[in-house]
């Protein structure tokens, strides 16, 4: 029963779980393994899913606690290596490929950049992030301020988004 | 339009492809494996508690015999003794 309902699942909202993992993760094997990640953790929660809350809302809650433990764990796995690399421990690892349109968010937290997405690209109300974020209000509100001004600092910075996309620049011009 | 919103508007146009079938067999292989994991855990409790078990029983049923008392172990002792002629008590309390 839980299978079948799980295959239904899968099927009607993979496309919505890439979508918000490929914007928040950068590399393509980032993306596959948090993809995998986010739908394993559905599958282990299924059975206690009682349909209290919504479904999406419910996804979406598994979808950005995956995404957010799997940036922090990144971000712990980069600082110890670089101080292996700062011991001489190990050689120096080139960086996960980054997009370059991805380059603005990776300059914020994980918390912010997740606040970010889901109020401009998914066009959440900031009282539907603070749900299923599990928030106040006030703070999705400061963290969402907050990344609006470094992506805004970083975007006008040296225009490194808008020479891999020039259209970009092209709207940009005729605004 | 700003710079700001031409680039969340290009977040939002952008989406990589991705392979649902190939990830989905893999995200079945992986739950299998931990299923699998999960499945062994009440046979694992199973076999720790017939070792448990199998461990205690000598101590609750057989104490090493009728011997293994200590009353009974002295009163042999001291049984011996008499028929030896104190020669126990005799070389302990001697030495």
């Amino acid at each position: 029963m839980a299978q079948i309902e799980f295959s239904l699942l899968y099927d009607n909202h993979k496309e919505m779980v890439w979508k918000l993992i490929s914007r928040y993760v950068f590399s393509r094997e980032d993306r596959e393994d948090l993809f995998q990640e986010v739908f394993l953790n559905i599958h282990n929660a299924l059975p206690k899913f009682r349909g209290e809350a919504n479904v999406e809302t419910w996804l979406y809650r598994i979808t950005i606690n995956a995404a957010i433990n799997y940036v922090k764990k990144q971000n712990f796995n980069r600082k110890l290596q670089q101080i292996l690399e700062s011991l001489r421990i190990v050689e120096e690892i080139s960086p996960a490929e980054i997009d370059e349109l991805s380059l603005p968010l990776a300059k914020l937290n994980p918390r912010q950049r997740m606040i970010l997405l889901l109020a401009e690209v998914e066009e959440k109300s900031l009282e539907e992030i603070a749900e299923t974020m599990g928030l106040p209000v006030g703070t999705v509100k400061s963290n969402l301020h907050r990344a609006k001004e470094i992506i805004k600092k970083e975007v006008v910075k040296d225009g490194s988004v808008f020479k891999l996309y020039p259209e970009v620049e092209t709207n940009c011009s005729e605004s | 339009m700003d710079r700001y919103s031409s680039y969340i508007r290009k977040l939002k146009q952008t989406a990589p492809k991705a392979d649902f079938d190939s990830l989905y067999r893999r995200i079945e292989a992986r739950s299998g494996a931990k299923k699998s994991v999960l499945m062994s855990r009440p046979l694992m409790g199973l076999a720790v508690a017939a070792l448990l078990f199998f461990l205690a029983v000598p101590l609750v049923i057989n104490r090493s015999g009728p011997a293994g008392e200590d009353s009974k172990v002295l009163a042999y002792v001291f049984q011996n003794d008499v028929a030896d002629d104190h020669a126990v008590a005799d070389f302990i309390l001697n030495d």
